[in-house]
């Protein structure tokens, strides 16, 4: 009978059923390496098939350090970009961190006042001239409460403008603007030839913040100004007139239709794609973007791309030569450590992070966050080189949304948002800003 | 009497057979909502030091704009999804019981392909049609000359709300055909014989016996519609991120968001709280309102 | 009497039509990109490969380890599955049949975890886990997969239940079936349709689910496809024709599983067909 045959089945399958979680519960003896103590956990988001610069040199520095330390074990969690940091997160909660991890800079003071990571000044200074290596700026994302908790791997500009000189000179012009001035000029120029002046994907809301943002408001504010800010200590604002000025230069280019419309519904890598397929004469982004532009750009585009950051403002008093950048990601250590781990996780990261290693990401195409002797006579892509270029002439200054907290920078992003397709003015989003800013440091 | 007890086990033997099922819905579920309830009540920033604010998240919610804008995002969607989703598939369910509607086997298998594919799968598909420059929208609407009707769909504020609803309704509409076209299955085919002979039309037929022989799938529909709807979340997050600005930012996300990115995990719970009450008393105002329909 | 007019008609039809092309579209788009190259992809979405390389498959898998977590996926959603169907078909019975001290309320709680957002609770569940020691088992994820699968199960089948005559057990009871017997031989097999739906509701979203997924398995070895497939994205780079072909492996195998219970639903359809 039908009926009876389906109670057998269900029978059966709960049979099965009852086996399977058996075995499985069995199972996770010889799961081996997820118990096995001595060995190091890390977690990072490296994946070799995406050949990303810095995750790929690291894979390799990670795989040579494992060569010469057959010893050691190491228990690696990878996760994609984005998966690694909801999962960190949750770790942190449940306080199951790994042993050793990556740390964005906005990570640091949350798990440094919690007592989850590791000072590391005295690992620092334990290398000689070690510390001293590292690109002024690059450590300072890591730093909480008078200590350094991260050792940078990759410490680029995040504020770059690439630019197609061909579309430039179709519009008439022929050098990259030195001023404010020249710069919107040369905007309504491109608008003019019928060129999308500026290719914008700001869906993710941070490349406002870390590509446009952090340069373009130290240009207004100076950078001491900012240091009070980070430090709280002083009277400075995000309602004094020269923050507001630096939104209101952003406000006026989006009035100017610098941007393309969908600006806040497209992704980075979209407005990567605008440039490359030729409809956009600019786009702002960091040194990784040079990467991309290598592989996939078509060879016309990628000959006539040129590389600036944003141009001086005139008549203001502070220095012009700086551009945003030493930000990325960190090796942080568990607090919990056993000394003999420590031990071996600090030759781990000195071996990923030392000059070797950075002659290595150097040479991938993407900027490492220590110095690299010799690099002159190095085989690097061409935009690399530009790019190695300017960050040699000018200064670093902190990315906002590595050094704020996250909740002042999810009210900036937001804000920015609003700004660019006019529902908020400068002055209220500075406002707006500056009240959560109050809130977190009550 | 000897009938009626064998037909109803003891009261014990009824525990017995809920037991695995309301132990495995316990762990899972009712102890975490407890968990999360406390937490609602630290300031906590994950990690082992908490510190007890009583019911200050609370206070600072009732105050938190973004928070009640993404209350009334989900609002707006459970309104057009309750039209939407749940108005559209009881039509179609209706129309593929008539005789004239070609290819209903087709229509019958291929309306739920949708909700085969994930939530983010829809919305980067979506994202694609809404597109501005590129997009298949804008795309045909220049084809067939309606250029004035193109428009940045995303990144409108005043229009974003509903370029989001749209995939919702559209993803969804399956889901309840489904359920509707089983529930007719079950009205008696007595009923609408005894019409046709009282000469009754298709329409009418459909408005005084289906209609009303559905009361009770409509209210299961519409609840269903209200609890999906409150914690939409991947969707829009990937179309949108939630902006521009917060115009799109729905309960969910704000509560990924505190949790996740501002590390703020008390008033995250605080705000995983808050939702489960609104969405407790949208659907006791919803079913107060099919009881008053009733009587 | 008043008819449809045929031009009406041929508009419901065509309207219909549209709609029912809408539905499949996406997963044809999705196919047909897969075979595309990165930069064919980003010079117009739509256009149709000029070359159907396999390059993306093998890729996906390369990146993606798909060939490992689908396996992990099977195992997990039918394990799962079975066990919603099985616990919420008894439940689901015992609220509608029979009134019992805390009936209401245990049917309420269940319905309260349909309205409980899952992100509020991936901490607190991932500490009770963490507690208790489940984490990164293989079965892990099927805890949390069959209760939040139990609420919307236990509401399809109890709604059903109720509506079936009562006479139907009454004499199978008669005949001597105990509770069990009367669940699973009489009134399991009249609810085909409503199992159906429940069966492939229940599968979807334990194929699909992905924060759980992520945060409390560890070891590769035990991963599902959703947390694989987004091995496909980078930090600042997405490569998207990658990604449709590690999607076109993901959803394939959930569209035969619903085209085969599909079948089964429309045969019980049209078996007691409501004739317009």
């Amino acid at each position: 009978m039908k009926t009876s045959s389906m109670y057998k089945t269900l029978a059966l399958l709960l049979a099965i059923l009852t086996l399977g979680v058996l075995s499985a519960c069995g199972g996770d003896n010889n799961e081996g390496a997820t118990d096995d103590a001595s060995a190091i956990s890390m977690m990072h988001y490296y994946n070799k098939e995406l050949n990303e610069p810095a995750p790929t040199a690291q894979l390799e520095k990670l795989a040579e350090f494992k060569g010469e330390n057959s010893d050691i074990k190491i228990d690696e969690e990878i996760q994609s970009h984005d998966n690694y940091e909801t999962k960190i997160k949750t770790l942190a909660a449940g306080n199951e961190l790994p042993d050793v991890f990556l740390i964005k800079g906005s990570m640091t003071q949350t798990f440094a006042d919690n007592g989850q990571i590791l000072p590391l000044d005295d690992f620092l200074n334990e290398k000689d001239g070690w510390k001293d290596q590292f690109v002024e700026g690059t450590m300072t994302p890591y730093e909480a409460n008078g200590n350094v908790y991260g050792i940078p791997i990759s410490g680029g500009a995040t504020h770059l403008i690439y630019y197609n000189k061909d579309l430039f000179a179709q519009a008439g012009i022929n050098e990259f603007p030195t001023t404010w001035d020249e710069f919107t000029t040369a905007i309504d120029k491109l608008n003019d030839a019928g060129i999308t002046p500026i290719a914008l994907g700001n869906k993710g809301k941070w490349v406002m913040n870390s590509s446009y943002l952090s340069t373009l408001a130290n240009r207004f504010t100076g950078s001491e100004w900012f240091q009070n800010i980070m430090n709280q200590e002083g009277d400075a604002k995000f309602t004094d007139q020269q923050f507001v000025d630096a939104l209101s230069a952003i406000y006026q280019l989006a009035q100017q239709d610098a941007f393309n419309a969908n600006m806040n519904s497209i992704d980075n890598s979209e407005q990567q794609a605008m440039y490359m397929n030729g409809k956009a004469a600019m786009f702002i982004e960091g040194d990784w973007a040079a990467g991309t532009l290598t592989s996939d750009a078509p060879e016309d585009i990628l000959a006539a791309t040129e590389i600036a950051i944003f141009p001086a403002i005139e008549g203001a008093a502070d220095e012009q030569n700086t551009v945003s950048g030493g930000g990325g990601w960190a090796y942080a250590i568990n607090a919990d450590v056993s000394e003999e781990k420590l031990a071996q996780i600090k030759e781990m990261i000195y071996h990923l992070t030392n000059q070797d290693a950075g002659k290595l990401i150097l040479s991938k195409g993407q900027i490492p966050a220590i110095t690299v002797p010799g690099k002159e006579d190095m085989d690097i892509p061409v935009l690399t080189k530009k790019i190695l270029n300017i960050v040699e002439n000018n200064k670093y200054v902190p990315i906002y949304d590595t050094v704020l907290a996250p909740s002042i920078i999810e009210v900036m992003n937001s804000n920015l948002q609003n700004m660019l397709i006019d529902q908020v003015s400068p002055e209220d989003a500075a406002k707006a800003i500056q009240q959560e800013y109050e809130r977190k440091s009550k | 009497m000897k009938a009626k007890n064998a037909i109803r086990p003891s009261n014990l033997k009824i525990y017995m057979y809920l037991l695995p099922g309301l132990l495995i819905y316990t762990f899972v579920v009712l102890v975490p909502l407890f968990m999360a309830a406390r937490y609602s009540l630290f300031e906590w920033s994950g990690g082992p030091n908490m510190t007890f604010v009583g019911l200050q998240n609370f206070a600072t919610l009732m105050q938190d704009q973004v928070f009640w804008k993404a209350f009334g995002n989900n609002l707006f969607i459970i309104v057009l999804s309750v039209i939407g989703q749940v108005g559209i598939a009881f039509l179609i369910s209706v129309l593929l019981t008539r005789s004239w509607v070609k290819w209903k086997q087709f229509h019958r298998t291929v309306i739920f392909i949708p909700n085969v594919l994930a939530a983010v799968v829809i919305g980067f598909l979506w994202s694609m049609v809404y597109n501005h420059d590129y997009g298949l929208l804008n795309n045909v609407l220049s084809s067939i000359g309606l250029e004035s009707w193109i428009q940045p769909w995303l990144d409108d504020p005043d229009i974003v709300m509903g370029s989001v609803t749209a995939p919702l309704i559209w993803q969804f509409i399956g889901f309840y055909l489904i359920i509707f076209m089983a529930a007719m299955q079950n009205i008696p085919e007595e009923l609408y014989e005894a019409a046709k002979i009282d000469g009754a039309s298709a329409w009418r037929q459909t408005w005084y016996i289906t209609f009303p022989m559905l009361k009770n799938t409509f209210k299961v529909t519409i609840m269903l519609c209200i609890a999906g709807n409150m914690k939409v979340f991947d969707h829009i997050f990937v179309m949108t991120g939630g902006g521009p600005g917060n115009s799109s930012t729905v309960m969910a996300q704000y509560a990924y968001d505190v949790s996740f990115n501002r590390f703020e995990l008390g008033y995250g719970s605080a705000v995983s709280v808050g939702m489960l009450v609104l969405s407790l008393g949208l659907i006791f105002i919803s079913q107060l309102i099919g009881r008053e329909k009733k009587s | 009497m008043r008819k449809v007019s045929s031009f009406g008609k041929t508009i419901m039809n065509t309207a219909l039509l549209i709609f029912s092309l809408s539905a499949v579209f996406p997963i044809v788009w999705m196919l047909y990109s897969s075979f595309k190259t990165q930069q064919e992809f980003t010079l117009n979405i739509f256009a149709l490969p000029k070359n159907w390389n396999l390059e993306n498959y093998i890729e996906a898998f390369k990146i993606g380890q798909l060939h490992n977590y689908f396996f992990n996926s099977v195992y997990v959603s039918l394990i799962s599955v079975f066990l919603i169907i099985f616990l919420a078909f008894i439940i689901g019975y015992m609220i509608a049949r029979h009134d019992f001290p805390g009936r209401r309320i245990i049917y309420i709680l269940f319905l309260f975890g349909m309205l409980i957002p899952i992100h509020g609770l991936l901490v607190p569940i991932f500490i009770e886990f963490k507690n208790v020691g489940l984490l990164n088992k293989p079965y892990t994820l099927i805890l949390p997969y069959v209760a939040f699968g139990l609420p919307i199960a236990i509401f399809l089948f109890e709604s059903f239940i109720k509506q079936i005559p009562k006479e139907i057990e009454e004499a199978a009871i008669m005949d001597g079936c105990n509770t069990f017997q009367v669940i699973f031989r009489v009134i399991f097999p009249i609810a085909g349709p409503v199992i159906a739906t429940a069966t492939i509701l229940s599968f979807l979203t334990a194929w699909n689910e992905f924060p759980f997924a992520l945060v409390l398995i560890q070891d590769p070895a035990l991963r599902t496809l959703p947390v694989g497939l987004t091995n496909f994205n980078g930090q600042y780079t997405v490569n998207y024709p990658q990604m449709m072909a590690a999607m076109s492996v993901t959803v394939l195998p959930v569209l035969l599983v619903y085209l085969a219970f599909s079948k089964k639903i429309i045969q019980g359809m049209t078996a007691g067909a409501v004739k317009g």
